[in-house]
């Protein structure tokens, strides 16, 4: 039964990143991208870490998404994109998405239900022995033995945001961009 | 049971396609998203391994390459934002001035 | 928290603290001497651990030689550090976030020298590279700039998921991330060995693209055209140096050589990339160009030595030769290269070789020291690029490797012609096109020319005590 969950779950991915990649609207490209996502995330929970699937909706799904789509809007303002936005908003052209994230629905209400649980993996040559990895064990791990590399990847987010600030600021006019850049600073 | 011939077969399929959307796309944006399909194959096989081995190692892994995707994205918008108020289009040929 | 990361702390508080003092006020000049007194603090901290004996955590390798490596990156950062000041005044962009980024660029290859670990790896090297992006792109008034950080940002994304396939693969078949247990081939692997091999390709694959060899060497040029100066030395320098060590660690780890596919792969990326590179370097006009493409022979002849594991030692040779080798050779380009770096640095309007035409007779000091720079890189006696070349053949031969070793010849012989070239240029008599008089010789490059010319001929002359250094280092 996990099996068919899996095929499933790795079909929907592979389409919609298919699609993803294919899309002329961008929106529709991010939305395709976020089925990919949550049928990734499907796919961790069948292997049997909860903790890695929830982080994938939340942060991936979630938090990275918003930010594309953020920045997808902020670029299509202005009377000449008002146009477009007809066409942006069509329900139509976003149905393969919705069809596609109704198919993993499905499947996560199948596995919640009990119908399928991930336990049922046994282990022989090549197949799983599912061995859940606690959030707790996680977390010794990274706070132990991994302790430094928590900072330097807080330095990594330091990194990308100063060179994200930078790399955006509005530089039209010299004077002006400085004032303005010190009040959002 | 899944085979784990079958997820790799299912990463490395998603890493083609995203290699494929890099090359062959030019809009900066869809580029972006690319390498997110990317990441998320890598990922993907990461997780794998994490439960296939027990050990948590792979876990670490996925919460690190989570940090690194979210700053690629927020660096790599950054210049989508920059590049559209300088050219009004996100063309990536369009950038061809360092040539030969 | 050991002594062993008090180089990485101390450049991360110099990161929060100049963080704090551009949020209370801009300051040029503060900026400037924070970022310097926190590498020379980093520097002292390192300099204390070299000659302890080694000790290895599961994530980073403390032997003799990683602090020595360390040592060398910081003092090619500041060797750049000392003429940012000046060259980033002549600069129509905020100052401050610079040294943040070159800071935050430092630590990471700091972290990725040392690391012995996937996670740290990864972790170093994208910290450096993002920090590069920044960098790269950092006047953003200039397209060239722009487009140089997208191409960088593109590549280096690209290349680091490459990378990662190639780990994740790699862990999948033995369950560990860790370096030392590389080198398990087929004891324990879950999937058949071509996987394996599989994965050692995805990795060097997106090795190559960071040390910019052959099949991936089509954006070096752009990058070191578009991208500010300083950001180019650094990107010549700091990432190159980084990248090589961790290839060089995990491929001697790893056994890599066991599997004849690898050693046919690298043994071709190497030849193309000696023959390419020079090549293109000889068609080139362009100065910036010259080097990037200069830059990809280099790699290509460091790229020998990964192979020497693969072939029959004759007995005279030590182990230990080839690290002597690998470290004399990264040091000598590594300065050589930071110099003509500087030298372009101090003549900002300096462009292609005609542009060159008749320095010598106007700044003989400048041209002095790009000429011998010049010689150190094609690898003329009395130079300490010589000495590099030198252990490089030596180690060669000793293995037996000819079809490298004469593409090694053939490419220094190409090589030569455009190196040769550039001082031609500046002997040539002055043709009154040519306009130097707003070249300003500033004290700090005045020092910095007197020292390069000191390095690369004093090493080049006396190259003893240096290899003794290495040797001792090397062994301990």
């Amino acid at each position: 039964m996990i099996e068919v969950l899996f095929f499933i779950a790795a079909a929907v991915a592979l389409i919609s990143a298919a699609m993803t990649v294919t899309a002329h609207n961008a929106v529709h490209g991010l939305l395709y991208l976020v089925v990919t996502m949550l049928a990734i995330s499907l796919i961790f929970f069948l292997l049997g870490s909860p903790f890695a699937a929830a982080l994938q909706v939340i942060v991936y799904a979630g938090a990275i998404m918003v930010l594309f789509i953020f920045v997808t809007m902020m670029l299509h303002q202005g009377e000449k994109s008002l146009l477009e936005e007809k066409q942006l908003f069509q329900i139509s052209g976003s149905i393969g998405a919705f069809l596609l994230s109704a198919v993993l629905l499905v499947e996560l209400v199948y596995v919640l239900a009990g119908f399928a649980s991930p336990q049922l993996i046994n282990g022989s040559e090549g197949y799983f022995t599912i061995q859940t990895i606690t959030v707790k064990e996680l977390g010794i791990q990274l706070y132990g033995p991994y302790q430094l590399l928590v900072v330097i990847a807080a330095m990594m987010l330091l990194s990308a945001l100063i060179s994200a600030i930078h790399i955006a600021r509005r530089q039209k006019n010299p004077m002006q961009a400085d004032e303005e850049g010190d009040q959002t600073l | 049971m899944i085979s784990i011939h079958w997820l790799l077969f299912l990463s490395l399929a998603l890493f083609s396609i995203g290699v494929y959307g890099v090359v062959a796309r030019r809009n900066l944006l869809f580029i972006l998203l690319s390498l997110e399909i990317m990441l998320n194959a890598v990922v993907l096989l990461f997780i794998a391994g994490s439960s296939f081995h027990g050990n948590p190692d792979g876990q670490i892994m996925y919460l690190l390459i989570l940090t690194l995707a979210a700053s690629e994205v927020a660096v790599g918008l950054g210049l989508v934002i920059h590049m559209y108020r300088q050219h009004h289009t996100l063309d990536v040929d369009k950038l061809s001035q360092l040539r030969g | 928290m050991s002594l062993h990361y008090l180089p990485a702390i101390v450049l991360i508080i110099t990161v929060l603290l100049s963080l704090t003092s551009l949020s209370l006020k801009r300051h040029h000049g503060i900026a400037y001497l924070i970022c310097g007194g926190g590498l020379l603090l980093t520097m002292l901290s390192l300099f204390m651990q070299i000659g302890k004996t080694g000790t290895t955590s599961e994530l980073f390798v403390f032997d003799a030689i990683t602090p020595f490596l360390s040592l060398i990156l910081l003092i090619v950062v500041s060797m750049i550090w000392v003429q940012l000041y000046q060259w980033l005044e002549a600069l129509d962009e905020r100052k401050e976030e610079y040294y943040l980024l070159l800071l935050l660029a430092t630590l990471g290859s700091l972290i990725m020298v040392a690391s012995n670990h996937f996670t740290s790896f990864f972790l170093g090297l994208e910290l450096m590279s993002l920090s590069f992006v920044g960098l790269v792109a950092y006047s953003g008034r200039e397209f060239k700039g722009q487009e140089a950080g997208v191409k960088y940002l593109i590549l280096s994304a690209v290349a680091s998921a490459l990378m990662l396939m190639g780990m994740a693969i790699l862990y999948l078949q033995y369950g560990t991330l860790s370096f030392n247990d590389l080198s398990m081939q087929g004891a324990s692997g879950t999937l058949p060995s071509w996987v394996t091999v599989t994965g050692i390709i995805f990795i060097l694959g997106g090795m190559f693209f960071k040390l910019s060899l052959v099949p991936c060497h089509l954006w070096v040029a752009d990058l070191f055209e578009g991208a500010p100066l300083a950001t180019s030395a650094l990107l010549a320098t700091l990432s190159k140096l980084a990248a090589f060590v961790v290839l060089w660690r995990i491929f001697s780890l790893g056994e890599w050589h066991t599997h004849a596919v690898i050693v046919d792969i690298v043994a071709a990326v190497a030849i193309a990339s000696m023959l390419v590179g020079n090549f293109l370097g000889l068609l080139q006009n362009n100065l910036l160009r010259l080097l990037a493409y200069s830059s990809i022979a280099h790699f290509g002849y460091l790229l020998i030595i990964l192979l020497l594991a693969a072939s029959p030692t004759t007995a005279f040779l030590t182990s230990t030769f080839s690290t002597e080798a690998v470290v004399f050779y990264l040091v000598a380009y590594l300065f050589t290269l930071v110099g003509v770096f500087s030298v372009l640095m101090q003549m900002p309007q300096i462009k292609t070789q005609q542009d060159l035409t008749g320095l010598f007779w106007h700044k003989p000091t400048l041209a002095i020291t790009l000429a011998l720079l010049m010689l150190s890189l094609a690898g003329i006696p009395l130079t300490i690029g010589f000495m590099g070349k030198f252990y490089l053949v030596m180690t060669a031969v000793n293995h037996q490797m000819w079809w490298l070793l004469s593409a090694l010849v053939i490419g220094s012989v190409i090589g030569l012609f455009y190196y040769l070239r550039v001082i031609m240029m500046m002997i040539k008599a002055p043709d009154g096109e040519s306009d130097f008089s707003g070249l300003t010789m500033t004290t700090n490059g005045q020092l910095l020319n007197y020292l390069i010319i000191f390095l690369v001929i004093g090493f080049g002359t006396f190259p003893a005590a240096f290899s003794q250094l290495i040797e001792t280092l090397s062994r301990g």
